[in-house]
């Protein structure tokens, strides 16, 4: 790290945090735990000094995951009926509890399942109950209905809420080109589309001698130079991180961010929350059978990834990482007129690694002959999902932070 | 990577971004040349730095947002007829002459042919060959074209009617779609864009309502015309509405044997619907209902309000102001949803006379922009596969174009796009683009330092600045670059020097703070 960001570092963040909050979005934050702070009126003094237990990746499945394809409730009658045509046979899951079973392209992660490291969670939603990609994914990510104080993230509520690790130098990294609104608020997250790609002056000489003279130029408080100085400061911290090709195997298009995950939670930078995004979700067609064609493929990289991912971590002695998986909405009971589904309500959430109580099925499970417009329905809020990671994995109990105007009910995901 | 995610960024529920309309104020909450010490040297430099001044010419605004970048020619018409007049030269577009960029656009070949003649030109086509010259044209034409405004709509209308060439298929039916469906209808009235749109085969196709048939639908379409292309999702339907629309629309088709539009009579639903306000006519003229409606959603004042906002987003800020989305929606409903008094009225309004520096440029906004500052032109190419690492900036980037996957467009404001991976490329962007890296593209930095040798520093670099960004050194940015090229602001050096510090220099003022908004 350079001198003069060196120098400036702690107030800057102080500073930062105080112009985050001061534009009125922090209003809602903070009405539970600690004194109220001198610095920043409103937002509560953070309870505890304390580093958190864990550490959590987030993957958001972009699109809408076809849950009931993914763990199948092999034993419904109206499942096959709804779904002549891309039903999951009975024959072919992996199965869990009796009653629900993996699509065969998720097998690899049964193995998890059955060691108590996994674990499922049917009939998660949202109140609001939108088919829209847009409102769901924007009440999922915020943590909060639509109106939440300027759209901040839930994400970004418990950074702002709690301390994290001691010295940590990036406490949340959002992989990918886009900022997730779930970190949106937090303005000192680090989000990057890969690891291998930071580099100043990778393709021509001259940018890699613009590195002081850009810190000088990008100095200061607004975002955008906020968002300069937390550049710089990556440059440094991830130099070393830049593998130049090799690493571990890619096996599609998400591969990269479950590697670079593996490797900055290595990094020693305290980073406590990752998010990764995966797409293609939005299966309104040809979604094809056990065997073959769209579902499968998604499934199959899906499960691979993760597989070798909690692999990875495994190999890496970082016993204390979570990954939670979470989508906008489940689709549809019924498959559509082209071979897909259109867009639904409840859904599944997979969570494994980490203090999950996993080897079961969890959630109140509606069934399939009692639809909400034709939907699976939801008896989950997500809310209390994300509560229990973020309470036992991440160590803050300030729910009326993270989740404001939400009562949290346990789950019993976590152990 | 994520490129292919679908990330759904939105904008449209609430206001994301945090904070960005107190950037200026921000900066002079902590303006540390004021608070003085410079001799202290780099310490100080620890706050606020405001490297570039206002020009103090009152239609630059107008000239950065309804261009991809102020370039001399453009402040010489400006200056020349006046600001009124030079929207209504804009607005009248086909008057402009184009010849030049379009003949340079022909050299791709894939630009001007058909679905059917695309797939006997680049069979197995999974090289995105196709996508490639799509997005180097449409680049190419932002860059060059005279007729800036209308790439900037076209651009506009791209995101809002997204359909991404990412698929085998949607890779034969994108590039017709651009030509015959979004450029005639960019500066007209959004009614025929919606038809045009509707019937087009890579909207039929990307989202699913060729093979929506009656009694067996797909609801893809149907929701995200309401949702994402008219009414929004406030807008004042629901479930019933979706499903009606999509019955509305069975048999909206294509035909596999040409690649085009084709109304499927025998798939077609011909029951009657009531649909925000719309009652199906008792007649025979099916296809004729489905056009009928989407005229009748284009006047719908939800759909005003709609598209007005997403306008007002793209041009004036992230957090349109209701009383101006009520001003343009009244212009939009009383012009039969003509969209060129729209924006003759947006760009006239106080509201955006008065948020100078609030919009951050998005990337491809970027990436063209810097080349227009520094003069750049495509050379002429007749692939895609010449462009390599202009892609490759692209995809670091976040925004290659026509490869976002969901239908809602890429994100339009800053909360989405500034972040440490996206800024980083822009200043690998600025100085490769410096430095003559792209093969493709022609930079010559001769212009930008001719004939000002032997000359103090600090008058080189005011120069410089005037003639790359049209705007003044401040104290600070002059600061910075002297500090960096290690010569005081008083040295007079000659051209030779001159030659090797203007790279430093042009890259640096690029990747300035305040060339990332406009």
């Amino acid at each position: 790290m350079t001198t003069q960001t060196d120098t400036t570092s702690p107030s800057r963040r102080q500073v930062l945090r105080g112009l985050a909050v001061s534009t009125g979005a922090g209003a809602a934050l903070g009405a539970g735990a600690g004194p109220a702070s001198t610095i920043i009126p409103g937002l509560a003094t953070p309870a505890s000094a304390a580093a958190p237990p864990g550490r959590v990746v987030v993957v958001f499945l972009r699109g809408g995951i076809d849950g009931l394809s993914a763990v199948v409730p092999y034993t419904e009658p109206a499942y096959y009926t709804a779904r002549p045509g891309i039903s999951i046979p009975a024959g072919s899951v992996t199965d869990l509890d009796g009653q629900f079973g993996l699509h065969p392209a998720m097998a690899p992660l049964h193995g998890l399942y059955t060691q108590g490291r996994l674990a499922v969670i049917n009939s998660v939603g949202n109140p609001a109950m939108s088919r829209s990609h847009f409102e769901a994914q924007a009440y999922w990510e915020q943590g909060a209905a639509g109106n939440s104080p300027m759209g901040f993230g839930w994400i970004a509520r418990h950074l702002l809420s709690s301390t994290g690790i001691p010295d940590a130098q990036f406490r949340a990294i959002g992989l990918g080109a886009n900022t997730v609104r779930s970190l949106v608020g937090y303005q000192e997250a680090l989000v990057m589309a890969s690891v291998d790609q930071f580099s100043l002056g990778a393709n021509d000489w001259l940018a890699s001698t613009l590195q002081t003279p850009l810190t000088m130029l990008y100095s200061g408080q607004a975002p955008v130079e906020a968002t300069g100085t937390t550049t710089v400061q990556a440059l440094d911290d991830l130099a070393a991180l830049i593998s130049g090709g090799g690493g571990p195997p890619v096996y599609n298009n998400s591969t990269q961010a479950f590697n670079d995950a593996r490797t900055l939670l290595g990094a020693g930078l305290g980073t406590e929350i990752i998010t990764i995004n995966v797409g293609g979700w939005d299966t309104h067609d040809n979604m094809g059978d056990e065997t073959a064609g769209e579902m499968y493929d998604l499934l199959d990289g899906l499960a691979t990834n993760l597989t070798m991912f909690q692999a990875g971590l495994d190999a890496d002695g970082h016993s204390d990482v979570t990954t939670i998986l979470m989508s906008e909405f489940g689709r549809r009971v019924h498959e559509n007129g082209s071979g897909g589904c259109d867009h639904g309500f409840g859904n599944v959430v997979v969570a494994m690694g980490a203090g999950i109580a996993g080897n079961q099925v969890l959630g109140s499970w509606p069934g399939l002959t009692s639809l909400v417009n034709g939907d699976l329905d939801v008896t989950t809020d997500f809310r209390d999902v994300l509560a229990e990671i973020v309470a036992d994995r991440l160590g803050n109990t300030d729910f009326a932070s993270v989740f404001p105007g939400h009562t949290v009910t346990p789950v019993g995901l976590t152990l | 990577m994520t490129d292919t995610a679908l990330q759904f960024v939105d904008a449209e529920l609430t206001p994301p971004g945090p904070i960005e309309t107190t950037r200026r104020e921000a900066l002079r909450l902590d303006d540390w040349f004021k608070v003085g010490a410079a001799a202290t040297g780099v310490a100080v430099l620890a706050s606020a730095c405001d490297a570039i001044g206002d020009s103090g010419n009152p239609d630059m605004l107008l000239m950065k947002r309804a261009t991809y970048g102020v370039t001399q020619d453009v402040i010489d018409r400006v200056a020349a007829i006046g600001a009124a007049a030079w929207i209504a030269e804009q607005l009248d577009w086909t008057n402009l002459d184009t010849t030049a960029i379009e003949a340079k656009v022909a050299n791709l070949p894939a630009i001007a042919m058909t679905a059917a003649q695309l797939e006997a030109a680049y069979p197995n086509n999974t090289t995105g060959e196709i996508a490639g010259q799509l997005a180097v044209a449409t680049s190419m034409r932002q860059l060059e074209s005279p007729a800036q405004l209308y790439e900037r709509m076209v651009e506009f209308w791209s995101d809002h009617f997204n359909v991404p060439a990412t698929d085998n298929i949607l890779r034969y039916l994108k590039a017709p779609e651009d030509r015959e469906a979004i450029r005639p209808n960019a500066l007209g009235k959004f009614k025929d864009l919606l038809v045009a749109s509707a019937q087009s085969p890579a909207m039929l196709y990307y989202l699913d309502n060729a093979f929506s048939s009656a009694g067996s639908i797909n609801e893809n379409y149907a929701r995200e015309l309401l949702e994402l292309h008219t009414v929004g999702v406030f807008g004042g339907y629901d479930e019933v509405d979706i499903v009606a629309v999509a019955n509305l629309l069975t048999g909206w088709s294509i035909d596999p044997a040409t690649g085009l539009f084709e109304f499927r009579g025998a798939q077609h639903d011909t029951s009657f619907q009531s649909i925000l306000g719309w009652d199906r006519p008792g007649d025979t003229n099916y296809l004729d209902h489905g056009v009928q409606f989407l005229q009748h959603l284009a006047t719908h004042p939800s759909t005003a309000d709609f598209i007005c906002t997403k306008l007002i987003r793209r041009f004036v800020t992230d957090q349109p102001d209701p009383a101006m989305v009520a001003d343009l929606a009244a212009v939009y409903l009383a012009n039969d949803t003509d969209i060129r008094p729209v924006l003759t009225a947006l760009f006239s309004h106080a509201t955006f006379l008065a948020s100078s520096g609030s919009k951050l440029r998005r990337p491809m906004e970027y990436l063209v922009g810097v080349n227009r500052q520094i003069g750049a032109s495509f050379s002429t190419i007749t692939s895609a596969g010449a462009i390599g690492p202009l892609a490759g900036s692209a995809v670091q980037l976040g925004q290659l174009p026509f490869q976002w996957p969901a239908p809602n467009g890429y994100p339009d404001v800053a909360g989405a796009w500034l972040n440490a991976g996206g800024l980083l490329g822009r200043w690998n962007l600025a100085a490769d683009l410096t430095n003559d890296y792209f093969p493709v593209l022609n930079v010559d930095l001769t212009p930008l330092r001719a004939g000002i040798g032997s000359r103090p520093v600090g008058e080189q670099l005011d120069i410089v600045a005037d003639r790359l960004l049209h705007e003044p050194l401040t104290d600070e940015g002059r600061y910075v670059l002297c500090f960096h090229l290690g010569v005081g602001v008083n040295d007079v050096k000659n051209s030779t020097w001159l030659y090797f510090a203007s790279y430093p220099i042009v890259a640096l003022l690029l990747a300035t703070a305040d060339n990332q908004y406009t």
